[in-house]
């Protein structure tokens, strides 16, 4: 048996990790650089460049961070919970993968040269436009398993659709552009990107942990659920719609950082005595440490050039879920 | 809480699943709901726990329809346990039973006396304290049967709907389980279960409701209902009958052909 930890404690503790891996976030670079000297300079309003390199590259980078890692978990959570599946991902029901063909198309148009924000905004309209299909899908009645199966072909879709504009691509440095965007990454993420998907974000999170108590009682089923005075229709329009925002503007601004929403949950769950309730907030945060601590690691590595964030997440994330895979085979043979 | 269901229809692909079910169901009793396969007994208490809406016909809770009432005011009356419960994740039998005062707790708040009062009373009832740091998933049939029952009655409804609750558990957990939704009915708690077992429905309920090709055939006490032709037009059965102690118990022992069944019926 895992030793319990109590509730409060697990979170503070994780909050407290999330802190730290921040702050370190913020120290660790390429470049010579003065923390302090940094701080001093930004805190007296002086426009030197240790404080711009503080404002405009460190701290929104660290912040970012925190906001996609939470975001992930706790989408991924939710998921699991929804489609009583510890292998249910964001990605799943294709949000993911529409957000990051949203940004490719503007990539590829060229949109994202001329207009700053236009590579986020592209990512949010391909992830409510997947969410809005789903929305259809599940007003129309549609079990868990038409959801899922709709998911899957949403997901081929923009994967079609972004291998294509990756073909059609006017030139190989658009193309390795593009491909470098989908493996997803924090570098230069600036300011005017967090201000962005900050008010998205938020709004999915409370979507998403007001479901909290409909996760729990789905535990015992469907029937049952909807017998102890929960609406599931309620429910997953909320969800759908809560992932839409929260992955969708995560997946703008960092490109496809994957498995953080499969591997958060798995490592919790235990913590919480299995609650998909309780689940919710500190897989959240168990998704920032990772993303915080992936980032960090990807900028101490010796390799040059640097790791991409997406590459490192599904290096350790796919073969955990090869692991997960074949240790549920043998629990449910 | 009174439920009252009015002339309900049910269909599936074309099919009558129900027709013409008319029946009121108050607490302190214990009805037992029984019929053939596919005579629509799960059909109906689904309906009854406002978990699928008829064809036609109405259902009422003290007098009031499901729209009027709202999901969660009848989630704390009206408790529903389905047949083959899931439980999806490795909780213990304490989050469990937990789950059933949802219906009490509000969005936010965490848990308070009276819930953690209602819980120990379920376990209590069932049999099931010592389980409490067990995960469900390790449990036998019987020990889960207990739980989820538990869970159901942790709600404190005025009326529990259970599916099937002892057909999958054996001869002995069968009694006690029968027993404890019995003392429940006494408790003030009415039960409707549909059931397969013919003895444990004469011996343990108050009312049988015997449905047949999805109508009522026949609703009273247990003696009225298990008679040689309401038994053999129901299910084409002829059965051997006998007394405990003044308890009835009666064995299934031979089919009867089609023709009779139909004859019988007339």
């Amino acid at each position: 048996m895992i030793p319990r930890i109590p509730y409060p404690a697990l979170v503070a503790g994780l909050a407290a990790l999330a802190a730290v891996l921040c702050l370190a976030s913020v120290a660790v670079g390429y470049a010579p650089f003065d923390l302090t000297a940094a701080v001093d300079d930004w805190l007296a309003g002086r426009a030197t460049l240790p404080a711009l390199v503080l404002a405009e590259l460190r701290v929104p980078r660290a912040v970012l961070g925190l906001l996609v890692g939470f975001s992930l978990g706790l989408t991924g959570a939710a998921m699991q919970g929804w489609l009583r599946n510890p292998l249910a991902e964001p990605g799943i029901v294709g949000v993911s993968s529409a957000a990051a063909l949203g940004s490719v198309a503007a990539f590829y148009s060229g949109l994202s040269a001329t207009i700053g924000l236009a590579l986020p905004l592209g990512g949010m309209a391909g992830a409510a436009s997947a969410a809005l299909l789903l929305t259809v899908m599940a007003a129309r009645g549609a079990g868990t398993t038409t959801l899922i199966i709709g998911g899957i072909a949403v997901n081929s879709l923009a994967g079609a659709l972004t291998a294509l504009a990756l073909n059609l691509a006017p030139n190989p440095y658009a193309a390795l552009e593009i491909m470098f965007w989908l493996m997803g990454s924090l570098t230069d993420r600036g300011g005017d990107q967090v201000m962005l998907v900050l008010a998205p974000m938020l709004a999915g999170w409370i979507l998403i942990l007001s479901g909290a108590r409909a996760l729990d009682a789905l535990t015992l089923g469907e029937e049952a659920a909807r017998s102890l005075g929960f609406s599931l229709t309620g429910l997953r329009g909320r969800l759908i719609a809560g992932a839409a925002l929260a992955v969708g503007s995560a997946v703008s601004v960092t490109g496809a950082v994957g498995f953080v929403g499969l591997v958060a949950p798995h490592l919790m769950r235990p913590l919480v005595g299995a609650r998909p309730g309780r689940l919710l907030v500190v897989s959240g945060l168990a998704g920032a440490v990772l993303i915080l601590a992936a980032d960090i690691a990807v900028r101490l590595l010796p390799t040059r050039p640097e790791l991409k964030l997406g590459v490192v997440t599904a290096l350790v994330g796919a073969p955990f879920l090869i692991a997960l895979t074949i240790r549920l085979q043998r629990e449910e043979p | 809480m009174r439920i009252d269901a009015h002339d309900i229809a049910v269909n599936a692909g074309g099919r009558p699943l129900l027709a013409g079910v008319t029946l009121s169901l108050r607490p302190g009793a214990f009805t037992g709901l029984i019929g053939p396969n596919g005579a629509g007994k799960s059909t109906l208490l689904r309906v009854l726990a406002g978990l699928s809406a008829p064809a036609a016909g109405t259902v009422t809770y003290d007098g009031a329809p499901l729209s009027r009432l709202g999901r969660r005011r009848l989630a704390r009356a009206v408790a529903y346990l389905p047949q083959d419960g899931p439980v999806h994740w490795p909780l213990t039998a304490e989050a469990v039973v937990m789950l059933g005062r949802l219906p009490h707790r509000g969005l936010m708040g965490g848990v308070t006396d009276a819930d953690r009062t209602a819980v120990e009373r379920a376990l209590t009832i069932t049999d099931a304290r010592h389980l409490r740091h067990r995960i469900v998933g390790t449990l036998s049939g019987g020990e889960r049967m207990r739980v989820l029952l538990a869970r159901a009655l942790a709600t404190e409804p005025a009326l529990l709907l259970a599916d099937e609750p002892v057909s999958a558990l054996d001869p002995r957990h069968q009694l006690a389980a029968m027993a404890l939704l019995r003392a429940s009915a006494r408790g003030g708690t009415g039960v409707v279960a549909v059931l397969h077992d013919l003895t444990l429905a004469a011996r343990f309920c108050d009312r049988l409701i015997l449905l047949a090709d999805g109508r009522v055939r026949a609703d009273g006490p247990p003696a009225a209902v298990l008679t040689d032709p309401l038994l053999a037009g129901a299910y084409g059965i002829a059965v051997h009958r006998g007394t405990v102690d003044g308890a009835p118990y009666l064995l299934p022992w031979a089919t009867l052909p089609p023709l009779a069944e139909k004859e019988t019926v007339r």
